[in-house]
């Protein structure tokens, strides 16, 4: 027995702490960790593009159809046993926010403004949409048509919502924060269970050392 | 043509210029539907005649997270970086040219000129 092998020392390249901090903010497991450098860096490139994707494609860059949403309150409501009702939102890129829903807590509060304080509400079903162009936005999201007074500059009857992105323009910024995403995913992966720390050690897993 | 001249030419055709974009702006602004001004984070910026140029920070992005990630240490960073990103726009690119000729020179060579 004395000779069979130990069990590798999986408590040092297992941080699930890390991996939980890292989803909330890009970079924070890394500096949890004490790599000031490398989360620095990852809370750069991942903030970087999730504004970035969102400065060129505006808030349509972010739109999830309230998808993860309604599965998380379809969840409670078969534990707590009250009914469910699910969110309908008619048009969006649902796909999309699956890669960026993993920048993490600022993808959901985005894609939340953008849903609940930028679309409206088909009257009757009240269906959730983007506004099409002469459509406007009331307080509680009801839609209303936008008019102009006889000076045509004033208007009347709604609040302009968002403009949509269109062609190149949403797919990029589409991307772009989709792209943020996967890249916090991989973080978040290498700070919550990394086999090259381990392999690394000690050069590199010096916290806070001079390799960084 | 004198120096004078030129300028006095110059500053007409600012001032023409200048005029048609106020027209411009005020036929849009007073177009039915139109949402306003330009809101930054929540109206597209008007990107599509450039939009090819935003793949360049868009890969910046990319190699700056992935090699915090990858790298088993952080020496020779930037560098790093900086290869990472000109590797994904020359692949952009040679990607770009190689779909190009498979659509524009060999489909209509394979189907004979049709």
């Amino acid at each position: 027995m004395a000779d069979s092998p130990a069990p590798p020392d999986t408590s040092e390249h297992w941080q699930p702490v890390a991996g939980v901090l890292a989803f909330l903010l890009p970079g924070a497991g890394h500096a949890y960790l004490g790599y000031t450098k490398r989360a620095v860096c990852i809370f750069g490139g991942v903030a970087g593009l999730f504004t970035g994707g969102l400065f060129i494609a505006g808030l349509d860059a972010v739109d999830s159809q309230l998808v993860v949403q309604n599965l998380v309150n379809s969840g409670v409501s078969r534990v707590t046993g009250k009914p469910f009702r699910p969110e309908i939102v008619a048009d969006g890129d649902s796909i999309w926010f699956l890669g960026t829903m993993f920048v993490g807590p600022a993808a959901f509060a985005v894609d939340t403004i953008h849903q609940y304080h930028y679309k409206v509400r088909e009257p009757g079903t009240g269906v959730l949409r983007s506004a099409r162009p002469g459509e406007g936005r009331g307080p509680s999201g009801e839609l209303l048509p936008i008019t102009r007074d006889a000076r045509g500059g004033r208007i009347l009857g709604g609040t302009p919502p968002n403009r949509r992105a269109l062609a190149r323009v949403g797919e990029i910024g589409t991307l772009y924060c989709t792209i943020a995403g996967i890249l916090n995913l991989i973080a978040i992966i290498d700070v919550a269970y990394s086999r090259r720390r381990l392999a690394a050690r000690p050069a590199d897993n010096t916290l806070g050392g001079s390799a960084e | 043509m004198t120096t004078s001249a030129l300028l006095l030419t110059m500053t007409e055709l600012g001032a023409r210029a200048t005029g048609v974009l106020a027209q411009a702006t005020s036929v849009a602004a007073n177009a039915p539907g139109e949402v306003g001004a330009y809101r930054p984070f929540i109206d597209p910026i008007d990107a599509q005649p450039f939009w090819f140029a935003l793949l360049i920070p868009l890969a910046i992005g990319i190699a700056v997270a992935y090699k915090a990630v990858r790298m088993t240490d952080m020496q020779g960073y930037a560098r790093q970086v900086a290869v990472m990103s000109l590797q994904i726009v020359l692949g952009m690119i040679a990607l770009a040219i190689g779909f190009y000729l498979f659509v524009l020179v060999y489909l209509p060579w394979v189907s004979g000129g049709n």
